[in-house]
């Protein structure tokens, strides 16, 4: 209301000096450009406001010999659009920590390692040298938005996430090596509880400027530079303020199971938060998918429930799940890594367990069960040499089927929803009409490349291995899959082909969230295909050279 | 030909998405800048005055303008215009304000001269605030006003002069006290307004007002609409060159880049029908009784135009424009190796075709997103009629192959 009055205010004040607006705005770009800045026109327009904090960020380094591809780095480091409803300024995000040390949360943490807490771990990546400390998976960016062929904003970093949060995975080897895969789900990041601690943090009586401001100049003192400037605690005070006084539009979470490690609710977040539909008791929480071989020709239909065929729309929908808007996505970035996702990026050639020949008997045996048992029918043949998936005549690939599987995820996209979706990011120019389709009853079956990398299984995660999901059951029996399992772990188990699933994780004790298969959208039902016990073994083979 | 064609569509669609911008930016502002509500008080201003001028109503410059607020805020304030909570909320506050002016003048009254006039300027003031707060959350609601709404309002302020039955007069205030009258009409005066009324008579009389307003209120919502139109156009030129120079909007080089990024292009041309429809939504005349877009619908429509252009990657703008690079190059500091170092007459040059283009741009612009949807909408017919075209070349294709072999079967036969 403030900003309407002012806004109305100025256009009665000058709306008589409108006509000379244009000559004016034209004099003062020429003039800038040719007597203050000559290279203003080569980098965004950003409104510097004179924070040498900003300048205290330590910066984040490519290692020169890595020699990292482009759009590796892109799809690693480069920002989404995010930060504009999600991002938290960078010296508030390394306050947070030590002004919530006694949060439960933390309980277990290692100092400097508190965001281990929520799966996110610092960043092991040695083509980068990330001083600034950041978690894997976020980026700083400034506050930016684009404006068609030029980039407007406040010089003000904000930490945000990226692609990589939740399309990068990792695991540990027997010497904790971490290795990083991109395009791998990431199994240990925990989403949910992040943002949670976020809203918590926002609304808590403990952040208050003064607090805030206290801890930002301990932060800047450790990494030796000066406290704030008194213009510093004038703006940080401002930005303390408006996120306490943040919309909270995040309860929905509270009423549902919560997802876990490596599990997203995004079209809820999207449903209730941004197109602000009244809560109808749906969920839709599903296990983080790979994003390799998204193109067309393998993948014709995107997420479980295959609910739209259109790039954009899945990347710019889920840069619009997790904090962007319109005019914050950086198309430029997004359209690149789609680019890359939909034709060049295949799973992963390094295993965390010794992979066998596709030659090796065992293989072969498992690939002839694959076709005999009728795998192929629905998930079609997957050829790790070409990156080409094989399909029956009358197969049922990446066509909407029902196998009894937990239904929360496809009955939450009712047609409601998806008109809603649709209708705003059509209004808004970023997908096209009718982008987004009703889900029908089921869920899409995808091909089977890198499955060994996609556990645990079902679309909500909720079979921790791939023997757990065949094991067929005695007779009578409900089908041999834990009722209970802890997920997150970074450690694999090549006898069962899935995460460890102990209640920690082995070496670094780290406590893993406990999985209860018997919350609402939880179930581990359905899918009752098995293979034989004697054959079991012949068909992980297979499934793990793919 | 077909290169052609599309580079002409596409750079027709930067031209529509560029006028729909400052299409819903003049909108934004005039909203802002209240001109709608402006526009009916100003008409409802013009009645008045025709009406005190045609009756010989006199009345020194204060008074009259006193009366005409009166009138505007008595029209307007009508309580069957505004939503019930609103007005309650400013009905309560003025009441409170009235207490408080009460209040002080009659403290005014008891005071000593020099705490007296302190006193009555604070009363002003008050009187002043009640007068801001009547506009902005009464009249300033009022974008658009009906004939038939208009009379009955006034019509229900009339009342009935006491002991002169037949004879309706207007609340005091709205033509200065002194012109109200009570006297029945004379035979001559009957004659005269015959077409009128039967009571009507010279000077202010309710059914008097009330013929004057039936009969001049489209003369007077035309002259005001006119106003308004005239004022749009203004405020349009100027915000095309805003928009120009802040997207440096260069045609002739748009229409270049265009031509040779036939992707982007094919890319513009596949959103015709898209961005047409949006077109046609914002500049259509809304039909009688549709309220105007709201300003999030008009913010909607803004960020709909810029995210067009900015993610479809339109070649605009300052960051890595020609010019901007020619510039770099020409201060020996340009990172894209493909521009070479201008002298400064090239430079000098190219700065000149560069404002021919922007200028090229203001004019096209200028035309109005009408214009550029009329443009389009004759394009996408010739689209289908050549694409139609092409379809049929296909389908002879299709059947040639059995023709030629059934035409060798025959003469094998």
């Amino acid at each position: 209301m403030v900003v309407r009055n002012v806004a109305e205010w100025i256009v009665r004040r000058f709306w008589g000096y409108l006509p000379a607006a244009p000559i004016a705005l034209f004099l003062g770009m020429v003039g800038y450009i040719g007597f203050c800045d000559p290279h203003f026109p080569c980098h965004a327009a950003e409104l510097d406001l004179h924070l040498a904090s900003e300048a205290a960020i330590p910066p984040d380094r490519p290692v020169a010999t890595a020699k990292v591809a482009g759009i590796v780095d892109t799809f690693r480091y480069k920002p989404t659009g995010t930060e504009a409803n999600a991002g938290i300024p960078y010296w508030i995000f390394k306050a947070l920590p030590a002004l919530f040390k006694d949060d439960p949360r933390f309980a277990n943490a290692s100092p400097g390692h508190e965001w281990d807490a929520f799966g996110m771990f610092g960043d092991a990546d040695p083509a980068m040298t990330r001083a600034s400390g950041i978690p894997r998976g976020m980026v700083l960016a400034d506050t930016d938005v684009q404006l068609p062929g030029t980039v407007v904003g406040i010089g003000l970093k904000r930490v945000a996430f990226n692609c990589a949060a939740c399309h990068q995975g990792e695991w540990l080897d027997d010497q904790d090596q971490r290795h990083l895969v991109d395009g791998m789900p990431n199994h240990s990041i925990d989403t949910q509880q992040f943002k949670t601690f976020i809203h918590d943090a926002m609304k808590s009586a403990l952040f208050t400027p003064e607090r805030v401001l206290e801890e930002i100049d301990h932060q800047l003192a450790l990494a030796g530079h000066a406290a704030l400037t008194r213009w510093e605690r004038l703006v940080y005070t401002g930005v303390v303020t408006a996120m306490r006084q943040g919309d909270d539009n995040t309860g929905w979470m509270a009423k549902r199971p919560p997802n876990g490690p490596g599990r997203v609710d995004a079209f809820s977040a999207v449903k209730y938060e941004v197109l602000a539909v009244p809560d109808d008791g749906k969920l839709a929480t599903v296990d983080l998918p790979s994003i390799w071989h998204q193109g067309n020709d393998i993948r014709p239909w995107h997420h479980w429930d295959g609910n739209t065929d259109n790039s954009r729309a899945r990347n710019y929908g889920s840069v619009v799940g997790v904090g962007g808007s319109a005019l914050s996505v950086r198309g430029v970035n997004v359209d690149q890594v789609a680019a890359w996702l939909d034709s060049s990026l295949g799973p992963p050639a390094e295993t965390p367990f010794a992979r066998k020949a596709a030659t090796d008997p065992l293989v072969v045996r498992g690939k002839q069960l694959f076709g005999d048992l009728g795998c192929a029918h629905c998930h079609g043949t997957y050829d790790p040499a070409t990156g080409q998936v094989e399909r029956a005549a009358d197969s049922s690939y990446m066509t909407s089927v029902v196998v009894d599987t937990d239904p929360r995820r496809w009955q939450a996209f009712d047609p409601g929803t998806a008109a809603a979706l649709d209708g705003w990011g059509f209004a808004r120019g970023i997908w096209p009409q009718n982008a987004f389709r009703p889900a029908s009853p089921g869920y899409v079956p995808p091909p089977l490349d890198g499955i060994w990398a996609r556990a645990p299984y079902l679309h909500n995660g909720s079979v921790p291995s791939l023997r757990a999901l065949l094991t067929a059951p005695e007779d009578g029996a409900p089908p041999p899959r834990p009722a209970v399992f802890y997920r997150g772990s970074r450690r694999y188990d090549a006898t069962t082909m899935g995460w460890e699933i102990a209640p920690t994780e082995r070496g670094t004790g780290r406590a893993l969230f406990k999985y209860d298969t018997s919350l609402d959208g939880n179930g581990n039902g359905g899918h009752a295909f098995y293979v034989a016990d004697g054959d079991l073994d012949a068909m992980l083979a297979y499934l793990g050279t793919l | 030909m077909f290169p052609y064609i599309e580079t002409a569509i596409a750079f027709a669609l930067v031209m529509l998405v560029g006028s729909l911008m400052v299409n819903v930016i003049v909108r934004i502002l005039s909203t802002l800048r209240g001109q709608r509500p402006d526009g009916v008080q100003d008409m409802l201003v013009q009645l008045h005055r025709g009406f005190c001028a045609e009756r010989g109503v006199a009345l020194a410059t204060p008074e009259r303008l006193r009366a005409e607020r009166a009138f505007v805020d008595g029209v307007l304030g009508a309580p069957v215009l505004h939503a019930p909570d609103k007005y309650d909320d400013v009905l309560a506050y003025e009441a409170r304000c009235k207490e408080r002016e009460a209040a002080l003048r009659a403290e005014a009254a008891k005071a000593t001269d020099a705490a007296r006039a302190k006193l009555l300027a604070d009363a002003e003031k008050v009187c002043a605030q009640v007068a801001a707060m009547r506009a902005k959350n009464l009249n300033n609601q009022i974008e658009h006003i009906r004939k038939g709404d208009l009379l009955a309002i006034i019509r229900g302020a009339s009342h009935e002069v006491p002991g002169v039955p037949g004879v309706r007069t207007l609340p005091a205030a709205w033509f200065g006290n002194a012109h109200q009258t009570s006297a029945p009409p004379t035979a001559e005066q009957r004659d005269e307004f015959q077409s009128i009324d039967a009571s009507a008579v010279p000077g202010v009389n309710a059914r008097d007002f009330h013929d004057y307003v039936q009969r001049w209120f489209s003369t007077a919502e035309c002259t005001v609409s006119n106003l308004f139109g005239k004022e749009q156009r203004r405020a349009a030129m100027a915000v095309a060159g805003l928009v120009v120079v802040a997207l440096n909007l260069d045609a002739l080089q748009l229409a270049r880049d265009l031509y040779h990024d036939r992707a982007l292009s094919e890319r513009l041309a596949g959103r015709v029908d898209e961005l047409v429809a949006l077109g046609r939504t914002l500049t259509d005349k809304p039909p009688e009784g549709t309220p105007p877009a709201s300003m999030d619908e008009l913010r909607v429509a803004l960020e709909k135009t810029t995210a067009v252009l900015s993610i479809e990657q339109v070649p605009i703008g300052w960051q890595n424009s020609y010019i901007a690079k020619r510039w770099c190059a020409y201060h020996d500091d340009c990172a894209d190796v493909t521009v070479l170092t201008p002298t400064a007459r090239q430079l000098f040059t190219d700065i000149l075709v560069w404002m021919i283009g922007l200028f090229a741009a203001w004019l096209l612009l200028s035309l109005g997103a009408p214009f550029w949807v009329g443009v389009l909408s004759n394009a996408a017919g010739l689209i289908n009629m050549l694409q139609t075209g092409k379809g049929d070349e296909h389908a002879t294709e299709t059947t040639a192959w059995s023709n030629e072999h059934q035409g060798r079967a025959r003469d094998s036969g």
